[in-house]
């Protein structure tokens, strides 16, 4: 910007005018997120991450869940890279295909979180009074709890299992999204063109989805894309205190446990699930971090 | 069903809070005995995440681009994936299996053996803590660098001031409002990662009774133990946000 600035001020004003600079948003986009290292990585992590969920049947060695108690407790060997379980199962397949329930689980508490929260927060900040307390004073109630903490209550109350756990972790994230979209809706909405948009007769709704919430986009996709991390971390949370994901469906946070109890034999099999899960987190959060400088740097320490 | 609630916070307000049906004990009892030990390390967790945070967070702004800042903050972003019951059981594995030099897990009072104590200490609060040390450098890093561009620091040279005057003052000062606001939101998750990292470290205290007695479908001691912890963690983000107060003489309370 100062460089355009001093162009126009050093002179040549008639041909600043002919010409006005040609400036693409996501070409700018693009540039800052490919532009340095972490984002890159991230991505690539996640690449490969759901590439490994889609293809696991094709990548695994083995199958997860066939039990071989003769070669039980093995360590790394040619064989078995990652060694074998207490039950003979081959860790490395059980990882591959653990990255399949992490991944549903995360895209799903998320989606619902989401699609809740935004509702939330757009009635909240759009009809404000009486709603907007009765709406605000729950999502801070919701904040009195530690996240893991409430999914642990739901999840204990439901049961365990897969739509358990997504029906409790997506509760555990309801505040983050509505929170931000009510504060994006409470500044937009005092625009003018929300004034004209509604003299036009133009439904509330119609307000809401069209006007409103586009601007909500850049923080929403930042936010997504952390909370995946966050959602995931918190699945293997409960996984592996036995509330979450339960044997024998292949899920980190259990594998942790269970390579807990055999951690002075084969350490392999505690430590190797874990190094996935802070993979996939590191690159939900880089590919956030990326994402937020890209779209808009002020949102740093925001979302 | 709507009295049977009604009668339940009746009964918090006389101090009953009903009777575990697992350990067949004074749920208030229950609680009171283990709620210390979490505050306990909870509070170490928090005390040292800030004086942690914040320092490295400030090195990394004002060494920024040297080798301190780029390892320090590539550090902080492997710290907040970490898995922090993950984390517990590699420390475990390396420093009280293999090394021999921490005792593996379990708690005693301070009161009764105060070094033993503080060995059992260290590698749980290092676990809780790492989470908040992480997202506090970061924050404090990104905040000191939007700070040091303000016209008032600028003012502050032009001023002549001495520039540890200009740093511990202005900049410092101003750059940990948002990171106060964060301080207050990591209690919550302190308490949460105790809920792990207490059982992990096999500690009594109230985030494993909250696991044990959800998995025991001991509904009295979690309804309670819920009630207490949020009532915790309210109270200290009140606490939190009398301070800004100080910080930011902008913020007046009535």
């Amino acid at each position: 910007m100062s460089d355009s600035e001093t162009a126009a001020r050093s002179g040549d004003i008639a041909e600043w005018e002919e010409a006005p600079p040609q400036y693409s948003e996501i070409k700018r986009i693009f540039s800052v997120f490919f532009g340095r290292p972490l984002p890159v990585i991230g991505l690539f992590i996640i690449v490969i991450l759901i590439l490994a969920a889609i293809f696991a049947p094709l990548i695994a060695p083995y199958d997860p869940y066939k039990m071989d108690i003769l070669h039980k407790l093995q360590p790394p060997n040619r064989e078995h890279l990652l060694g074998t379980d207490s039950l003979g199962r081959d860790t490395l397949s059980r990882i591959i295909y653990g990255s399949r329930t992490s991944l549903i689980v995360g895209i799903s508490a998320i989606g619902f979180s989401t699609i809740i929260g935004l509702t939330l927060g757009l009635i909240a900040a759009f009809f404000g009074g009486a709603l907007y307390q009765i709406i605000m004073r729950f999502i801070d109630a919701l904040m009195a709890f530690p996240m893991l903490l409430l999914a642990l209550l739901i999840a204990s109350l439901l049961g365990v299992g897969m739509k358990n756990v997504i029906i409790a972790l997506a509760i555990g994230m309801i505040a983050p999204p509505s929170r931000m979209m009510c504060g994006v809706a409470m500044s937009i909405k005092e625009n003018d063109y929300i004034l004209a948009a509604r003299a036009m007769g133009v439904s509330n709704t119609r307000i809401m989805l069209e006007q409103i919430l586009p601007n909500a986009f850049p923080p929403l996709l930042v936010m997504i894309t952390i909370g995946l991390g966050a959602t995931i971390l918190a699945e293997a949370a409960l996984s592996f205190l036995g509330i979450g994901i339960t044997p024998p469906t292949a899920a980190w946070g259990g594998m942790v446990n269970d390579g807990y109890k055999f951690l002075l034999t084969s350490p392999v099999l505690a430590i190797s699930p874990g190094v996935a899960i802070m993979l996939v987190v590191f690159g939900f959060n880089m590919m956030g971090d990326g994402l937020r400088d890209a779209l808009d740097p002020r949102l740093r320490g925001v979302v | 069903m709507p009295m049977q609630y009604v009668n339940w916070i009746a009964g918090i307000f006389q101090g009953d809070f009903g009777t575990s049906l697992y350990y067949n004990e004074d749920v208030g009892h229950l609680i009171a005995e283990r709620m210390p030990i979490t505050i306990y390390l909870g509070f170490m967790a928090f005390i040292v995440s800030g004086i942690l945070g914040i320092s490295f967070g400030v090195i990394c702004a004002l060494r920024r681009g040297t080798w301190i800042d780029t390892v320090v903050t590539f550090l902080a972003n492997i710290g907040i994936t970490m898995p922090a019951f993950w984390l517990g059981i590699i420390l475990i594995y390396l420093i009280a299996l293999k090394a021999g030099l921490l005792p593996v897990h379990g708690y005693t009072s301070p009161f009764e053996e105060f070094w033993l104590s503080i060995r059992q200490a260290i590698m749980p609060v290092i676990c809780l803590s790492l989470f908040s040390i992480a997202s506090l450098t970061r924050l404090t890093r990104s905040s000191m660098l939007e700070v040091v561009k303000q016209d008032y620091i600028r003012t502050a040279w032009a001023k002549g001031l001495r520039e540890r005057m200009i740093i511990l003052r202005h900049t410092i000062k101003n750059a940990l409002i948002p990171v106060i606001t964060v301080m207050g939101l990591q209690i919550a998750f302190i308490f949460g990662g105790a809920v792990l990292i207490e059982t992990v470290f096999n500690i009594p205290g109230i985030g494993r009774l909250m696991t044990s007695s959800i998995l025991e479908q001991d509904f009295q001691v979690v309804q309670a133990g819920t009630l207490i912890i949020a009532t915790v963690v309210v109270l200290a983000n009140l606490i939190v946000d009398i301070s800004y107060g100080w910080l930011d003489p902008r913020i007046r309370y009535e």
